[in-house]
């Protein structure tokens, strides 16, 4: 035994390195729990996911609940996700065919996190009004050269009645100006990126992204946040998500920003001017520019609540105020505050939600309800 | 960086260990093992690294003195007293200053002076307690002829940052690996590599499952103090005596198990403190390496025991301050100095009168003493720790779910930190000689401690902040 037992820790420190350095060629796929944290991977110059790439997970499972780790929470169901050669949420064949009618910016809300590419913002739009919608979402898309030379690929400056819709949530801040955007968007490699491999650029990104995720230590804290369950350890997770129960007694679960943010005072002006910045500058380029307004979840669900623990949200109006200073301003605006709060009390009796319990986003319910209210602000500029 | 972290355990060490065994040559060895303590050390943050460096070439300078000046009694103490003041004057500045200014303000507000001090936004370089220790021990030990000064700078710079000992110790003096040193070309593989990795084994067990496990669960509730009930803060409190000791005990077995790994003995910190009999006997067994170097740098030059009964007691009571304060800037740690200090000169003046009660019952006791201790050590400031001690003594009512959330597997770590800590044998004293079965045991728990580790960023020991 004199030097075995130093032999066998070497070894099992040997086999843990070799099974950590494995591991790490194993696809985003095999241990990312929803499409959005495998598809940033590998992110190209232009949208926010790796371009030309589809993920499909079985048990996608939602972002609040793997946050504030309630296993139990958690609702499973199949997520597919397929990006274009531009890196956004789209069937690679996109640009192919009849000009865009519509292009969708905005958050992770209009990418369509959480559901499946069948059930999107944009795929909803398509399936109930035939019309063309390009989804063009990403948290980062918000340069105006980028947009215009997008909607020049998808020829929507060619028809007249290209539609850009811009999806903003209540909780988010937006920039108070347009960014002067500088960069040429219009060099023939737009949207037809090389593979990661083939450029110096993605074998940083390769190599940058071997040495930082590794699937056993996902596999581990999977195995550690088991134990940490408030019974054997504690769960030091939890106040990373708000935890309440609606009136039936079923348990969901909210980002605290959205809770914090209805409460907060908010300034409308800011936003205002960036979209009028933006709104103008579309005009230029014969498209139409509407904002469509989310609002938090907590803002739907506070009255469904049971015993909230804080008391009566004190901005509920903000959306409102937006709504009004929009139509000041003469830019289309679809506020889903109203629509939402009616729905949600119909769809709660027959026990369907309008936001993933689990998530902080919508479900393919309430993108639905969104997909209507849109096509109805934007009746003008459907071709058919 | 961290021992119990990946970039030390797989890339770190490894390199450490390949380049050190393929050199053969004595000097090359110390240069190695000086730039990767370096390099261990600027992981933290690179600029303190001239700190000790500086610190390094004061004392080393020192050593050439006492080395040239054998006759010379003036130029010795200038040797001993000029270096000393430089490096307890870097230790002062970035440990004590702020401390200091604020105590200050404090007086001139008392005496409605209106006058404003500044603060400094000091930053406190890692492990300077320990190294200025080291540096200290060095200096005053070759004045006193204990130790003979290197002329080898990097034998000497080699000690300084020796990493497995460098943050959060042992305290090790000159003396103490000076042989090893001395034979660092003499093996060419580890000569123990099961005892190396055993103690290291066992400090990393001690460490990621028992006092971070701990630390859990108790950390949250120390934060709404002022919410605990009598039995929640009897269980924190039980918690941290067990956390402190798993935490810092597992640090300096896995520095021994380093040591080894290069064929240097360093010595033991840490004999079941929880063990004693009383406090005397707690404070032979905790810290080792620190009461020790209170004992003979600030006890003994001070007078020890030497001038009367009452100079003991005021020496006891001023060596337990300094110790308390070494600890950090702050009264908790004073008062928990002279609590301390109090026990043992109590304990001192009652030698005689001591009753032969039951071992397990002295023990309790001692233990009790020292939890008491602890609360001062662990509490942020005195409203802390006089609210926490109100709560254990003030039979506050609660249930125990209100604020210590896991309490089932709060009270499985405590039986078990527990039993480890009163009954079993310590690392020193086991053979290390593993029958198969309890060697399988041991590397299971290894790999569970490898897991937690893999699974997020690893948990700092808790007397890097010293």
């Amino acid at each position: 035994m004199n030097r075995s037992f130093g032999r066998l820790v070497v070894a099992l420190l040997l086999i843990l390195f070799a099974v950590d350095f494995s591991l790490r060629f194993l696809p985003p796929e095999r241990f990312t729990f929803r499409a959005w944290d495998a598809m940033i991977l590998g992110r190209g110059r232009l949208g926010i996911f790796s371009p030309n790439r589809t993920y499909f997970n079985p048990r996608a499972s939602g972002d609040l609940a793997h946050l504030g780790n309630f296993p139990d929470l958690r609702q499973f169901r199949a997520e597919s996700f397929t990006t274009d050669g531009c890196g956004n949420r789209n069937k690679p064949d996109i640009f192919e065919g009849r000009p865009a009618d519509l292009m969708l910016l905005g958050t992770s809300f209009a990418v369509g996190s959480g559901v499946d590419d069948e059930h999107n913002l944009s795929s909803q739009i398509q399936q109930l009004s035939g019309l063309k919608v390009y989804n063009g979402a990403g948290p980062s898309v918000d340069q105006s050269g980028w947009v215009l030379a997008l909607a020049r690929k998808l020829k929507m400056d060619q028809t007249g009645h290209g539609t850009i819709i811009l999806e903003y949530l209540e909780r988010l801040s937006v920039r108070k100006s347009l960014i002067p955007d500088q960069s040429d968007w219009l060099g023939d490699s737009l949207c037809n990126p090389k593979p990661l491999w083939a450029t110096r650029s993605g074998w940083s990104t390769i190599f940058k992204n071997f040495l930082t995720l590794s699937p056993l230590e996902i596999y581990s804290r999977n195995l550690l946040q088991r134990l940490q369950n408030d019974v054997i350890l504690p769960n030091p997770y939890k106040v990373g998500v708000v935890r309440e129960t609606l009136l039936d007694g079923t348990p969901i679960l909210f980002l605290p920003a959205e809770v914090e943010s209805a409460y907060e005072f908010r300034d409308e002006d800011g936003p205002i001017k960036y979209w009028a910045q933006l709104s103008d500058k579309l005009k230029e380029a014969h498209l139409k520019f509407v904002v469509l307004l989310v609002p938090n979840k907590y803002t739907i669900y506070y009255s469904l609540l049971h015993e909230p623990a804080r008391g009566e949200p004190q901005n509920r109006h903000y959306l409102s105020d937006l709504e009004s200073r929009l139509r000041q301003e003469g830019i289309p605006v679809v506020n889903l505050t109203d629509v939402y709060m009616q729905a949600a009390t119909s769809e709660f009796k027959r026990g369907r939600y309008l936001y993933w319990l689990d998530d902080t986003h919508w479900s393919a319910t309430g993108i639905e309800i969104a997909a209507k209210a849109i096509l109805k602000e934007t009746n003008g500029s459907n071709p058919h | 960086m961290l021992f119990n972290s990946l970039g030390f355990l797989y890339l770190f060490l490894p390199l450490t260990y390949v380049i050190y065994m393929l050199l053969t040559r004595k000097t090359h060895r110390y240069v190695w093992l000086t730039i990767a303590g370096y390099i261990f050390y600027g992981f933290w943050n690179y600029k303190f690294c001239f700190l000790m460096l500086f610190s390094t070439l004061v004392s080393y300078s020192a050593g050439l003195g006492f080395l040239r000046w054998k006759d010379n009694a003036r130029m010795r103490k200038l040797c001993l007293v000029f270096p000393i003041i430089m490096d307890l004057s870097l230790l002062g500045f970035f440990k004590y200053f702020n401390f200091a200014l604020d105590n200050l303000q404090r007086l001139f507000s008392w005496l409605g002076i209106n006058a404003q001090t500044p603060h400094l936004n000091i930053i406190l370089p890692i492990g300077i307690s320990f190294y200025t220790f080291h540096t200290i021990s060095y200096i005053v030990d070759s004045y006193r002829g204990t130790v003979k000064p290197t002329r080898n700078f990097f034998e000497f710079a080699c000690y300084v940052s020796l990493f497995s000992q460098l943050v959060a110790g042992p305290i090790v003096r000159f003396g103490q690996i000076e042989r090893d040193l001395e034979d660092i070309d003499k093996y060419k593989s580890t000569k123990n590599l099961s005892l190396a990795w055993s103690f290291f084994c066992i400090g990393i067990i001690k460490k990621v499952l028992i006092a971070d496990s701990l630390a859990l669960i108790i950390n949250p509730a120390f934060k709404d103090y002022a919410n605990l009930s009598t039995l929640n803060a009897w269980l924190c409190m039980l918690g941290y005596a067990y956390q402190i000791y798993f935490d810092f005990s597992g640090y300096s077995d896995m520095a021994v198990g380093l040591g080894h790994l290069f064929n240097i003995r360093i010595p033991q910190n840490f004999n079941s403190p929880y063990k004693a009999v009383n406090i005397s006997d707690f404070w032979r067994r905790w810290h080792i390496s620190l009461s020790s170097c209170l004992r003979d740098y600030i006890y003994i030059p001070l007078g020890g025991n030497h001038h009367g009964e009452t100079m003991a007691y005021r020496n006891l009571m001023l060596t337990m301050i300094f110790g308390g304060l070494w600890h950090g800037a702050n009264w908790t740690f004073v008062i928990w100095g002279i609590y301390h200090g109090g026990l043992l000169a109590l304990n001192r003046a009652t030698k005689s009168l001591q009753f032969e009660l039951p071992v397990l019952v002295q023990r309790a006791w001692t233990f009790f003493l020292v939890l008491i201790g602890w609360v001062f050590f662990r509490s942020d400031d005195m409203t802390m720790a006089t609210q926490i001690l109100k709560k254990m003594f003030g039979f506050f009512s609660g249930s125990i779910a209100q604020t210590i959330p896991a309490q089932p597997g709060l009270i499985a770590c405590l039986l078990i930190a527990a039993l480890v800590a009163h009954f079993a044998k310590n690392t020193f004293e086991v053979k290390h000689d593993w029958h198969p079965a309890a060697a399988v045991g041991i590397v299971v728990l290894f790999l569970v401690s490898m897991l937690v580790i893999t699974s997020g960023h690893p948990s700092p020991f808790l007397y890097f902040q010293f």
